[in-house]
């Protein structure tokens, strides 16, 4: 089997992590498509100097994550929003019917309202990598990837709060 | 509800695009440049390009025409392609060699942005010197030229010239240094503010 061929069986069994990623920083299905194929292709170039050192969903995520904050695009990838107030509003505004789907949508709204690094911190968090993981990827102490997702945590219930009880009222 | 609870939640939410089989892949690595950095790289490549060919198709000029080549066009040559030279090296760096992506982001954005920085600095410099400098280059050779046919030389030439000349060239630096900066800023200012606002971010706290 040839290096791109291995590369290749990584990639087909994890990526459902450049998808998250795509989902979560392209908002259009041709922004995720480019998206897609520029972190595919970062992917590729680093392969050969990925040497097992860390896990490969580790490697995958910060590859995907640079790719993806700090790739120079042309166009904003999503609305410019300047306080919570406002950003509350547009979630109510677009809300869906039934309680579980709301529920997905409010999530997912109120997740693409935070900044790119705070979605980076949050999307991690709930994918379930343990906080030295997070501190990995992102750079920064397992102690402050606990402080950056108290704060996150705060900054979403002020944004979901108000449509959950108005949801179960 | 807490946000733990939302991670089952989260899980169906983010429910991937169909999966790709290894020949999709494959199609998508082949493709390379699809996308919008692809396309800055193209532009950036033939940019190189044109400028390459321009300094081959003027030394070809130089070599072939019957009159000698004037110490003016030497150093407009000269101030023109390897100063263009450097600012496409700095671009290649921000824009092709990206950092290594496979360092942490904290780590990545550091580099990112130096990079940038230099290429920003860089354009600067050529746009507020480069430009000022071959318009006086270009101004004297023209001026030499125009007094050479009529048999003088330069060192009659009346202080109020000179004085004209010199407040055109201060003039034009200034107004190359405001459009360098104001376009540098409306191309990737915005961009390289918010990656400085990440950095700041993470780098609130020690590094591990």
């Amino acid at each position: 089997m040839n290096l791109q061929d291995q590369f290749l069986e990584v990639i087909a069994a994890h990526q459902r992590i450049i998808h998250k990623v795509c989902r979560l920083y392209a908002h259009t299905a041709d922004d995720r498509e480019d998206l897609f194929q520029e972190v595919l292709l970062q992917l590729w170039r680093s392969f050969g100097s990925f040497k097992g050192e860390s896990k490969v969903s580790t490697w995958m995520y910060r590859v995907a994550l640079n790719t993806a904050i700090s790739g120079f695009r042309k166009s904003s990838r999503r609305p410019a929003m300047t306080d919570l107030e406002g950003q509350a509003y547009q979630l109510a505004a677009d809300a869906p019917n039934t309680e579980a789907e709301e529920e997905k949508q409010l999530l997912y709204k109120a997740i693409s309202l935070l900044s790119d690094l705070e979605r980076a911190i949050i999307m991690l968090y709930l994918d379930e990598q343990s906080y030295e993981e997070i501190g990995q990827i992102i750079g920064i102490t397992p102690n402050y990837v606990g402080v950056k997702i108290n704060r996150i945590k705060a900054k979403l219930k002020d944004l979901l709060l108000p449509h959950m009880r108005e949801a179960r009222s | 509800m807490k946000l733990e609870d939302f991670k089952e939640l989260w899980e169906a939410a983010t429910a991937p695009d169909p999966d790709f089989n290894r020949e999709q892949l494959r199609a998508l690595l082949r493709n390379k440049g699809q996308g919008t950095l692809g396309k800055i790289r193209r532009n950036i490549l033939a940019e190189i390009v044109f400028l390459a060919i321009s300094a081959v198709a003027v030394l070809v000029w130089f070599a072939f025409r019957s009159l000698p080549v004037h110490w003016g066009e030497w150093l407009m040559f000269i101030a023109l392609f390897p100063g263009n030279a450097l600012l496409y090296w700095y671009k290649i760096r921000a824009f092709i060699q990206r950092s290594d992506l496979s360092e942490d982001l904290a780590h990545s954005l550091e580099q990112y942005i130096q990079r940038f920085d230099r290429y920003l600095t860089t354009y600067k410099i050529t746009m507020t010197y480069l430009v000022p400098v071959l318009s006086l280059i270009g101004i004297m050779y023209g001026f030499t030229l125009a007094r050479a046919e009529d048999g003088k030389g330069l060192d009659d030439v009346p202080p109020a010239i000179w004085a004209l000349l010199g407040a055109v060239t201060v003039a034009y630096t200034f107004l190359a240094m405001w459009f360098a900066r104001w376009y540098a800023r409306k191309l990737y200012g915005q961009h390289i503010d918010t990656l400085r606002g990440f950095l700041a971010e993470l780098t609130e706290s020690d590094r591990p």
